[in-house]
């Protein structure tokens, strides 16, 4: 079972985005890493912000997060969260304040 | 790097020479066409104009006053840590992307405080020696790490003369949303490109003019209107190892 989103419509329809959501982040940190383009639609950032779940504030912490829950299933590896915030960025600055 | 053609791209209706098929296809109907899966003319024309991206006709640089600069302080260095999510040394292989440095004249005895970092060279010996191209230099002159296609092999920490690059050694968690970094790869001062792109200055410079000293000024070298073009046009700034002909983006007054 996949977690709701918060925002209330995607980027593209889902079943485009089930497809070829890969295709567009490869392009997209292409974009924002070597020529410098930073736009909203197809940030991996944005995606973040609108899919964490509501309980672990993150897409990937807990096997039904969002990124995880079809990962799993499907038995591929995300490494973007080695090096990628998979927490929206108010989440994160909180959680740096506690320790 | 192997790209995949059905994800949008502008570039084909950027082209002069597509420009009569693209007017063509415009008077069509600009709304309904496909060009790709999920993306239609008008979001390309769309965002055109918003996304700015790095230009060649900018190049960033910073001119450190040592003179300005005080022994002991270190609001740049913990500027930077805060902004990159640093740990600022807890491990002793934790990275470090700016340092303070005191330089010493051993005839006179007198003391100069200066920070170093990623000098952002025009001509950087890390991108030279990078086997996979994950060194690479921006449009705009800011020297960064590709880290999707580092593979840690660390020849760019070797053959900086300046000691500005580290090597993440240890897992990391909680790395900040606008800076990801990752075990195994390479890395040093980005010159706070996220920032830079919002239209803001690195972190350092904000931080060094917060505590009053004001050494750090950072602009664009290639604008002969901006603060920074103008006093690097009035007093002789320096490059450190001017000998390697590297043309730094980032100059030294004062030392």
């Amino acid at each position: 079972m996949i977690e709701k989103a918060r925002g209330g419509q995607c980027v593209e329809e889902p079943a485009f985005m089930r497809r070829n959501h890969m295709k567009l982040l490869m392009h997209q940190r292409d974009d924002t890493l070597r020529r410098g383009i930073r736009t909203d639609k197809y940030s991996l950032k944005a995606c973040i912000a609108c899919h964490a779940s509501q309980t672990s504030q993150s897409v990937n912490a807990e096997p039904g997060n969002f990124c995880q829950s079809c990962h799993n299933y499907v038995a591929v590896k995300i490494d973007c969260f080695q090096c990628h915030a998979n927490q929206p960025a108010g989440i994160v600055a909180q959680q740096q304040v506690k320790p | 790097m192997k790209h995949d053609h059905n994800t949008p791209q502008s570039d084909p209706v950027a082209t002069p020479s597509s420009r009569r098929g693209f007017l063509g296809v415009a008077a069509v109907g600009m709304a309904g066409i496909l060009l790709a899966p999920g993306v239609r003319l008008f979001e390309i024309a769309q965002a055109a104009p918003a996304v700015g991206g790095a230009s060649s006709k900018v190049r960033w640089g910073m001119l450190i006053d040592s003179g300005k600069c005080a022994s002991g302080c270190t609001d740049c260095v913990k500027a930077c840590n805060t902004e990159n999510g640093l740990s600022g040394g807890t491990l002793p292989t934790d990275s470090q992307w700016i340092r303070k440095l005191d330089i010493k004249d051993t005839h006179t005895g007198a003391i100069q405080s200066l920070p170093m970092m990623c000098q952002h060279c025009a001509e950087p010996p890390c991108v030279d020696v990078c086997p996979t191209g994950a060194s690479f230099k921006r449009a705009d002159g800011i020297v960064l790490v590709d880290k999707h296609i580092c593979i840690g092999c660390r020849y760019c920490i070797m053959a900086c003369p300046y000691k500005a690059r580290s090597f993440v050694h240890e897992p990391l968690t909680h790395q900040k949303p606008d800076v990801p970094r990752g075990m195994g790869t390479a890395e040093a001062c980005t010159l706070c490109v996220h920032r830079v792109d919002r239209g803001e200055q690195p972190a350092c410079v904000n931080a060094c003019a917060d505590a009053g000293h004001g050494a750090i000024i950072f602009g664009n070298l290639n604008d002969p209107e901006s603060e920074i073009s103008k006093r690097v046009a009035s007093y002789p700034s320096r490059q450190i190892r001017e000998n390697l002909n590297l043309n730094t983006g980032v100059r030294y007054l004062g030392i």
